[in-house]
């Protein structure tokens, strides 16, 4: 509902969702569910926007159908060791409890989970399963369905509106303002709970070929839900540790998964089926042993690295190269045809990723929540890549529905206490004020900063005098931001998503200044703590006092 | 300079505009007809060819990123 009572475009509901990816859709769609208002802000268009805009081809789930290993406890075994036990194991067990009832919701939509010749569902073992808990689908047209579903249950989509500031009434939360990315216009939301899907924040290091906007996952998630948390005094945990992958050399696309699920292998410059050294399941191991692995072989002078799919039976080949990988990446082989390879007759040659904060199955970082989803801030849900525990697609769909419908739930309870903070409209305004600031730096020369300061000290070799130094070099880049200027609203949505990435930069070297250990590979490699010390088996738990970030640190059994 | 729109082809149904994830491409308001205006912000996810009617979308990788074997 919209009224025009003041110059200033006013969207009220009684749930706030921010971000319209595939969690943020899911979030809507379970607080519809429950009868309330919804309301979608979303910073492009939803039927494409978020990591799944293109397409995605892996749901992983159990099915109950039947296999001794396709059970919920079974499934719960496997994530909680992927995670490592460093994980609130019964917000895992609420959001798995609902996987099967998502693969539902997908196929009420009309996304074809199942194989349309057989109906039934292509499933693989990947990252370290032994099970073949993925499902293989063609989800190009995921999105807009999901979008159908939400216009049919009434949700309010509001789209190119980037959210940059939560509002409070009091304790609770009032809403949010934001501005309208084409027009530059302030827009206020009133919302009394509000629900965190923004996913992921990928422009943080530098990318191996030169421009940060070649990245896996979208590169315009900018992890404004990390900030928008953290400005709120919720929890954040396991921030020090990011994620790469494997990407073919120079197209940072996602697609690992795919081939490794297809039975690919990865090869050295010796011809050598490297990852059999590292993990009895080599190309099954998890994929930060594979990230590992991979870095290795490099370091050590048996480099470049390959994917190999030559041995694939046709049928196999057929589905790769036609169904999975440009489902993953649409332009995957526009790029293989552009560059000259094909993956069923060459050796593709491959990179270590850019690092990033980014989805997929067995990434810790996030918000904290609890087994509703609600943060530590009540009023206040996230979902998908940027809560934790959740895992790439299917997760981003089940933590999302659940998220959606305690809102609800929430919301019923709450029924009558609203109200905008009286000083709304001057936040508003103030959203927008690097469009009206003449002079100023321009957003690309902070973010670079960032980038720099991250590849440099918080990469894949840390130090504490180095994490001390990217802190005192953020701090500067952060009064650099606040004299950003905006020549048009594009550029002012750069800005914002530039104080998004410093604001998860800093959380990000803060988190890792505190482990005083090396765990999960590059993701955290300490120089001067090079092994894994299980005293640190647990979480850094960052808030904000003040605005400074303050840790406390929590054993994995006593979440 | 990805993504190339061929102005022959297109019909100026700003579709591509319309579902841009970054943004990057706006209808010129005198010739109504689409505009990559920011090409280097570009992530190559080829929304803008998916929608387009008229297959006016071209995907062009820059040199830089297909060296390698």
């Amino acid at each position: 509902m919209e009224h025009s009572s003041s110059k200033i475009r006013l969207v009220q509901a009684d749930i706030l969702v921010i971000g319209g990816g595939v969690s943020g859709l899911f979030a809507a769609i379970g607080a519809a569910g429950g009868g309330c208002r919804v309301a979608v802000a979303e910073k492009a268009d939803a039927r494409r926007s978020g990591d799944a805009g293109a397409g995605n081809d892996h749901f992983t789930t159990y099915l109950n159908a039947g296999e001794p290993w396709d059970t919920f406890d079974v499934f719960m075994e496997w994530y909680m060791r992927l995670a490592d036990g460093m994980v609130n194991r019964k917000a895992a067990e609420a959001n798995v409890a609902l996987l099967p009832q998502t693969v539902k919701l997908l196929e009420e939509m009309g996304v074809p989970m199942r194989n349309q010749k057989t109906g039934t569902y292509i499933r693989t073992p990947t990252f370290g399963q032994k099970s073949s808990y993925t499902i293989n689908f063609d989800g190009g047209s995921m999105k807009p369905l999901m979008v159908k579903r939400c216009e049919e249950l009434g949700i309010e989509i509001v789209n190119r509106v980037q959210v940059a500031k939560l509002l409070r009434a009091g304790e609770n939360f009032a809403g949010a303002v934001g501005f309208d990315v084409r027009s530059g216009e302030p827009v206020i939301f009133e919302a009394g709970q509000i629900v965190l899907a923004t996913g992921d924040a990928t422009r943080l290091w530098q990318n191996p070929s030169g421009n940060p906007f070649n990245t896996w996952n979208s590169p315009f998630n900018s992890g404004t839900a990390f900030r928008l948390a953290f400005e709120s005094g919720a929890e954040l945990a396991h921030m020090e540790f990011p994620v790469l992958t494997l990407t073919p050399k120079g197209f940072s696309a996602a697609g690992l998964n795919a081939i490794l699920s297809m039975g690919g292998h990865l090869l050295n410059a010796l011809g050598e089926r490297y990852m059999e050294k590292y993990h009895p399941l080599a190309e099954g191991a998890p994929r930060w042993m594979i990230v590992d692995g991979t870095h290795n072989e490099i370091r050590e002078g048996r480099g470049p690295c390959y994917f190999d799919c030559r041995h694939l039976p046709p049928q196999d080949m057929d589905r790769l190269k036609n169904h999975l990988l440009p489902v993953d990446k649409l332009t995957y082989n526009d790029f293989c045809r552009q560059k000259g390879v094909d993956i069923a007759a060459d050796l593709v040659e491959l990179q270590l990723s850019e690092m990033q904060m980014g989805g997929h199955t067995g990434k810790l970082f996030g918000i904290m929540v609890n087994e509703r989803y609600e943060t530590t801030c009540a009023g206040l849900f996230a979902s998908g890549v940027a809560a934790t525990p959740s895992y790439a697609l299917s997760g981003a769909c089940s933590t999302g529905l659940l998220a959606g419908r305690e809102a609800a739930i929430r919301a019923r309870n709450r029924s009558g206490i609203r109200g905008l903070p009286e000083n709304a409209e001057a936040i508003a305004s103030s959203v927008v004020a690097p469009l009206r600031r003449g002079k100023g730096l321009p957003w690309r020369e902070v973010e670079d900063g960032i980038r720099q300061v991250m590849t440099d000290y918080v990469g894949v070799a840390r130090t504490e005098a180095g994490l001390r130094t990217a802190l005192r070099s953020l701090r500067r880049l952060e009064q650099m931001a606040e004299e950003t200027a905006a020549t048009d609203p594009h550029e002012l949505l750069r800005c914002w998503e530039t104080r998004d990435l410093l604001c998860t930069a800093k959380l990000v070297a803060y988190g890792a200044l505190q482990r005083n250990e090396s765990r999960f590979g590059v993701a955290h490699f300490r120089g001067d703590f090079p092994a894994r010390n299980d005293q640190w088996r647990g979480a850094f738990i960052l808030r904000s006092a003040d605005g400074r970030i303050e840790s406390r640190f929590v054993r994995a059994d006593s979440f | 300079m990805p993504p190339r729109i061929d102005h022959e082809l297109c019909t100026g149904c700003g579709l591509c505009d319309l579902r841009c994830p970054g943004d990057l491409i706006h209808l010129d308001e005198s010739s109504g007809l689409p505009e990559v205006k920011y090409p280097e912000e570009c992530w190559h996810c080829g929304v803008c060819r998916a929608e387009c009617p008229t297959g006016a979308v071209e995907i062009v990788f820059p040199a830089l990123w297909t060296m390698g074997s």
